[in-house]
C-alpha cells in the first residue's frame, strides 16, 4: 500500500481523500463526509482555509461506547502523517477529524450528500446540516458562512426548517435573523 | 461594482465545479504559505481570495 509521503508537497485534495476513503476500507473509520470551510465551499464560491474538516463515525466493538481518534491519528502515522496539534497533514492537508457532539451531527451524517472528486467518490454534509451546525457552533466566522449561504439562496429554508426545529436551534435561528437583517 | 452584480459574480463563482473551487483553495493556500515566508500579513490572503 503506498503512502502519502511519496508525493507530500505536490499533493491535492484528491491525495486526501482517497487515503481517508483506504481508512474506511480498512474498516479504521466508519461514514465519514465533509464539513466545515470545504463543505460550504461545495455549494458557495472559493475562499481561503487552512484545513480539511471531516466528521465521522468511528465502528465501536459491541458494548463499547469509548470514542477516541486514536484509531485513526495511529493508522495515518503509519501511512507517514504528522500529528500538528488537533489535526493530521494527509498530503498537503492539515484534517481535523471530528466525531458527532450529538443528534444534528448523527442526522447530519446520515443525509450526507455522496460525490466525486475526480474519480474518488466522497461525502459532503448537506447545505442545510452545515447551516445547522454553523449556527450551533456560533462563532463569527460561523455566522458568517451562514450569511453567505442566505445570500447566495443556496438553502432550502423548507428543509433548513425543519432540521432546527427538530434539534431545537428555532429559537437561536430567530436571533441570527434579527441579527442578521439588521446588518 | 453594485450589490446585484457583485451577488451575480458570487452565483458564478459558486457555480463552477467543486474540483475547480479546490484549485482555487489550494492556489490561496500556496499563496499563503509564500507570504508566511515573506511576513505578508493574513489580511491580505483574505483580499487576495475575495478577488478570485
Amino acid at each position: 500500500m503506498a503512502s502519502v509521503d511519496h508525493v507530500q508537497g505536490k499533493t491535492t485534495v484528491k491525495t486526501t481523500l482517497d487515503m481517508i476513503n483506504r481508512m474506511q476500507a480498512d474498516g479504521v473509520i466508519g461514514k465519514y463526509a465533509i464539513g466545515g470551510a470545504v463543505g460550504v465551499i461545495f455549494y458557495l464560491e472559493a475562499f481561503y482555509t487552512e484545513d480539511l474538516d471531516i466528521f465521522v463515525i468511528l465502528p465501536t466493538a459491541p458494548g463499547s461506547s469509548v470514542m477516541s481518534l486514536s484509531p485513526i491519528h495511529e493508522y495515518l502515522k503509519v501511512q507517514g502523517c504528522k500529528v500538528d496539534g488537533e489535526r493530521i497533514v494527509i498530503g498537503d492537508w492539515p484534517v481535523q477529524f471530528l466525531l458527532p457532539q450529538g443528534a444534528l451531527e448523527q442526522a447530519a451524517l446520515d443525509e450526507a450528500v455522496k460525490t466525486d472528486y475526480e474519480g474518488i467518490p466522497t461525502y459532503v454534509l448537506s447545505a442545510e446540516h452545515l447551516v445547522a451546525i454553523a449556527l450551533k457552533t456560533g462563532r463569527a466566522k460561523d455566522y458568517a458562512r451562514i450569511a453567505m449561504f442566505l445570500d447566495q439562496d443556496a438553502v432550502n429554508m423548507e428543509k433548513l426548517n425543519s432540521i432546527l426545529f427538530q434539534h431545537g436551534l428555532d429559537s437561536k435561528w430567530e436571533r441570527f435573523k434579527s441579527k442578521f437583517s439588521e446588518e | 461594482m453594485d450589490l446585484l452584480q457583485e451577488k451575480q459574480r458570487r452565483k458564478r463563482l459558486a457555480s463552477l465545479p467543486f474540483p475547480e473551487k479546490i484549485k482555487i483553495v489550494e492556489r490561496l493556500r500556496r499563496v499563503s504559505d509564500a507570504a508566511g515566508k515573506s511576513g505578508l500579513r493574513k489580511r491580505n490572503i483574505v483580499k487576495l481570495s475575495r478577488s478570485e
